[in-house]
């Protein structure tokens, strides 16, 4: 089974098709981007106990967010410190390690709903499920960088925008299984994670029985690497250790985290805005296609971004989406005011699309600045962005809201304050994005250490 | 002369047409849902 697993493996014959990798990325990424889609089992699971209504033991809302932030946290986690592990003994065992974690904290959160355990809902959704949710997200991305040194936003987008449309699956799929197995002893929720968890973990074995790694040398029929010296694309590698010390990962790092976070302030109160935006005009059902509008732009803005990013390059991409960005947010209020849906309706998928296509291009943005070689490890690294914006956006959002209601401000202009300091992020993200140069020499790994990394990895598989 | 195993000679599109199809079913049909709940909005 070591064997089965290992890197040596799993280098390519020439006859390998490499657009046999995108489906295997995204039979991975689809199956993650469930955690998007946990609020679906909110209601039901604060009914556990009761069934039809909530008894005092039953779950809180409040507690059962917390499933979803570790998940998030342990993601970031979990990404930063298995990314050199990843890196080192290849994707396959890798994806193999993500699918026991994700589906087997399935088992453990169904078992937790069974024996009324929070505790073991966090270790097993949050906890353990967070650490599939990290190692799944970076594994297929680094893999398909290394297949796609010609295409990487297009590649990483392919995988990525798998996230977004995991969540699109999953809550439908989840609402259809909870009403089959629904009784007058059970919400349903039991049998609908054990269910997820045998085909989220298939499918995930599927995707990383795909993986495959380029033989060493191989690029695509026809393309040569890009002259180092006439863009922001580097044919040299730094280490994962010695990017940490570069001011461009912290450049990055920063865009990643304002870009993210500027985007949960439309996520996170999408429903209620437009509903007290546009009080009277706008219903609860007409607010829930708001949402579903929301997920399809973030999804095909991963997609759209990415690949537009490989023709106009990273730095102009994210300076679009800073600078579009902040002028979006500054007008998204006088939409409210105008009482102009169309108009609000129109910034909002622009803003989310933007997000979305702020994940799936820093893959990119990583390789073309750190090199292919470690590129995994960075990303997973960087994803602690994401971690401490999930934290920090709601936060932050909510806090300014319930502020401004304390004071007095009426519920429909609630949200000027906070749009505003959304656009005000998105200022200093550009100038973040502004700074970021070519990285020094002194940081790019010489020949004879590139050599002993391979040896040395080979030597471990 | 190249190493043989770095030139590419992709083959096998039959097996990436079945494997898009596996992954992009699924995905039609999440659009799908979430498109017919988008449309509320319009109406």
């Amino acid at each position: 089974m070591a064997g089965l697993l290992s890197r040596e493996r799993i280098i390519a014959r020439p006859d390998f098709n490499r657009w046999l990798v995108p489906p295997a990325a995204l039979a991975i990424h689809l199956c993650i981007g469930q955690a998007y889609a946990f609020s679906v089992f909110k209601l039901p699971l604060t009914k556990a106990l009761g069934i039809t209504t909530s008894l005092p033991d039953d779950w809180s809302q409040t507690q059962l967010a917390w499933a979803f932030t570790l998940a998030i946290v342990f993601l970031g986690l979990s990404a930063a410190v298995f990314g050199k592990w990843l890196e080192r003994v290849g994707p396959r065992r890798s994806g193999v390690v993500a699918a026991l974690c994700w589906s087997g904290g399935f088992f453990l959160s169904a078992l937790a709903v069974k024996i009324h355990s929070i505790w073991l809902l966090y270790l097993g959704y949050g906890v353990i499920g967070g650490c599939g949710l990290g190692l799944g997200y970076i594994t297929p991305v680094s893999t398909l960088i290394k297949w796609f040194p010609d295409r990487r936003g297009l590649a990483t987008g392919m995988a990525i925008m798998g996230f977004g449309g995991g969540a699109m699956i999953a809550s439908p799929l989840s609402q259809i299984l909870m009403d089959h197995f629904r009784s007058a002893t059970s919400v349903g929720v039991i049998r609908t994670f054990v269910v997820l968890g045998v085909v989220y973990g298939i499918a995930m074995l599927c995707g990383a029985f795909g993986f495959r790694l380029p033989a060493p040398g191989w690029k695509p029929a026809g393309w040569t690497p890009p002259l180092a010296q006439k863009a922001m694309i580097t044919g040299n590698q730094v280490h994962v250790s010695r990017a940490t010390m570069t001011p461009q990962f912290w450049l990055i790092w920063a865009v990643l985290f304002l870009n993210v976070t500027a985007g949960i302030g439309i996520l996170e109160q999408a429903s209620p805005m437009i509903q007290e935006m546009f009080a009277g005009k706008v219903k609860a059902g007409a607010a829930a296609g708001f949402v579903g509008l929301l997920s399809l732009f973030n999804m095909g803005g991963r997609f759209f971004w990415a690949s537009l990013s490989d023709k106009i390059g990273r730095k102009p991409t994210y300076a679009i989406f800073f600078a579009l960005g902040a002028v979006l947010y500054f007008l998204i209020p006088l939409t409210g005011r105008a009482g102009n849906v169309p108009l609000f309706v129109l910034a909002a998928v622009v803003v989310i699309s933007m997000y979305g296509g702020g994940f799936s291009t820093v893959p990119a943005y990583l390789a073309d600045m750190f090199g292919t070689q470690y590129v995994g490890a960075i990303h997973g690294r960087i994803l602690t962005a994401w971690s401490a914006a999930g934290v920090a956006g709601p936060v932050l959002v909510n806090y300014i809201r319930e502020a401004q209601i304390s004071a007095g401000v009426p519920k429909a202009d609630a949200y000027d304050v906070t749009m505003r300091l959304m656009a005000a992020l998105l200022v200093v993200g550009f100038l973040c994005n502004l700074a970021v140069r070519r990285v020094n020499e002194r940081y790019h790994m010489s020949d004879a250490e590139l050599s002993a990394e391979r040896t040395a990895a080979r030597a471990h598989a | 002369m190249a190493d043989d195993s770095t030139i590419e000679r992709p083959g096998h599109w039959g097996l990436v047409a079945v494997s898009w199809l596996a992954v992009g079913l699924p995905l039609i049909w999440g659009v799908w849902s979430t498109g017919r709940k988008a449309i509320q909005l319009f109406r």
